[in-house]
């Protein structure tokens, strides 16, 4: 085992530890962690973002190899061609970076503006086709034409094709507010509370699901780092923290 | 290995490992939705439910469902991995869930009942 790989698993259990000590109470090593972690992903996304796109994107196709700015010295070559166009996003890109200058922060409304405006367009696409006509598409069936089974637990079926269609109608009709939710209507939209309360139970359901998982993750590479190839990492630091936690709320008692 | 490679029309499939934003959602919604070209995913079950309707609708063939999708994919295979074996933390948590959970409701409506007495 490398120095760099023992070193890594050391500073990967002291930040798990850390984050776990909260369940003591908000201490030192939970703030450490805690800003490393907002410090790095901030860090990360910055780095990704400028050596995955704007490097080889914008710099490769404004400044190739024999392009017409060779002459300035910068070359980067990305196998792309030059393309003039590639200028736009530059000068928007610089427009928002002068926002932090306060006679010039107007400027940055134009790239913040286009980036709005390209989104809100591609979003709207996206989401109509997906999220909307495909799935209105997939649930306009014909219930009576007698090539669906009338009920299956795991697949297509009368049955389930009924409790979709009521399902959606009575939810979408719990949010038509225009008319009074009484009487029979509030009795069909009340339906329509109970198909979204069973969504939402799902909802939590797979997201407590996911969270175990993560939690079963941290727990595997803690185990793992506290074996005799990681010189007993987790360890070490689990008694460094329980050291130094004791220490630190005896100094404080008044608190 | 690209040399032909123009767009996504030029692949046969779409596979999308997904942990968050982008990813799966955009991969359908601007990748296999445009183009007609199949695709599935495996996601985090935190986004198991938004995706799940893809499913239904044959915007995605297929879905690996979280851990217990990534399980049910490692005995599919016959290899076995940590899937397999963190699915019996899973579910002995979510039991110790669903006992909290009950048991935080009992409590509910025995002070409720108590609080009516007196």
């Amino acid at each position: 085992m490398t120095f760099s790989a023992i070193f890594g698993a050391w500073i990967a259990a002291f930040l798990t530890l850390g984050i776990f000590s909260y369940l003591y109470k908000d201490n030192p090593f939970y703030k450490i962690a805690e800003h490393v972690f907002v410090g790095i992903s901030a860090a990360y996304v910055a780095a990704i973002s400028f050596w995955t796109q704007i490097y080889p994107n914008l710099f490769g196709r404004l400044f190739p190899n024999d392009g017409p700015f060779s002459f300035t010295g910068l070359e980067f070559d990305f196998n792309h061609e030059f393309n003039i166009l590639y200028l736009f996003p530059l000068i928007l890109g610089l427009m928002m970076l002068l926002s932090v200058f306060q006679q010039f922060n107007w400027m940055a409304r134009w790239g913040i503006a286009y980036t709005v405006a390209i989104a809100a367009g591609l979003k709207a696409f996206g989401y109509l086709n997906s999220n909307v006509l495909n799935q209105v598409k997939a649930s306009s069936v014909d219930l009576f034409s007698g090539s669906l089974p009338f009920f299956s637990l795991g697949g297509d079926s009368v049955f389930n094709n009924i409790v979709l269609l009521i399902g959606t109608i009575s939810s979408l009709m719990y949010f038509y507010f225009s008319k009074e939710q009484t009487g029979n209507f509030g009795r069909f939209t009340r339906l329509g509370i109970y198909f979204l309360m069973v969504s939402f139970g799902a909802s939590f359901g797979f997201a407590v699901m996911g969270r175990i998982s993560l939690l079963i993750g941290r727990f595997n590479d803690l185990i793992e780092y506290s074996s005799v190839d990681y010189n007993y990492g987790t360890f070490y630091v689990l008694l460094f923290i329980i050291i130094v936690l004791g220490f630190w709320s005896f100094k404080n008692r008044e608190k | 290995m690209m040399d032909e490679i123009q767009n996504l029309n030029d692949f046969a499939y779409i596979y999308s490992g997904s942990a968050g934003y982008p990813g799966t959602f955009e991969w359908v919604k601007y990748g296999g939705d445009p183009t007609g070209v199949p695709m599935s995913s495996g996601t985090t079950s935190v986004q198991v439910n938004e995706v799940i309707p893809y499913v239904q609708t044959g915007q995605l063939i297929g879905l690996l469902a979280g851990m217990p999708g990534a399980a049910e994919y490692e005995k599919l295979i016959a290899s076995p991995g940590i899937a397999i074996q963190g699915m019996a933390a899973q579910s002995f948590a979510h039991i110790v869930i669903v006992i909290f959970i009950v048991f935080g409701n009992l409590a509910f409506f025995i002070k409720q009942r108590r609080d009516r007495k007196y």
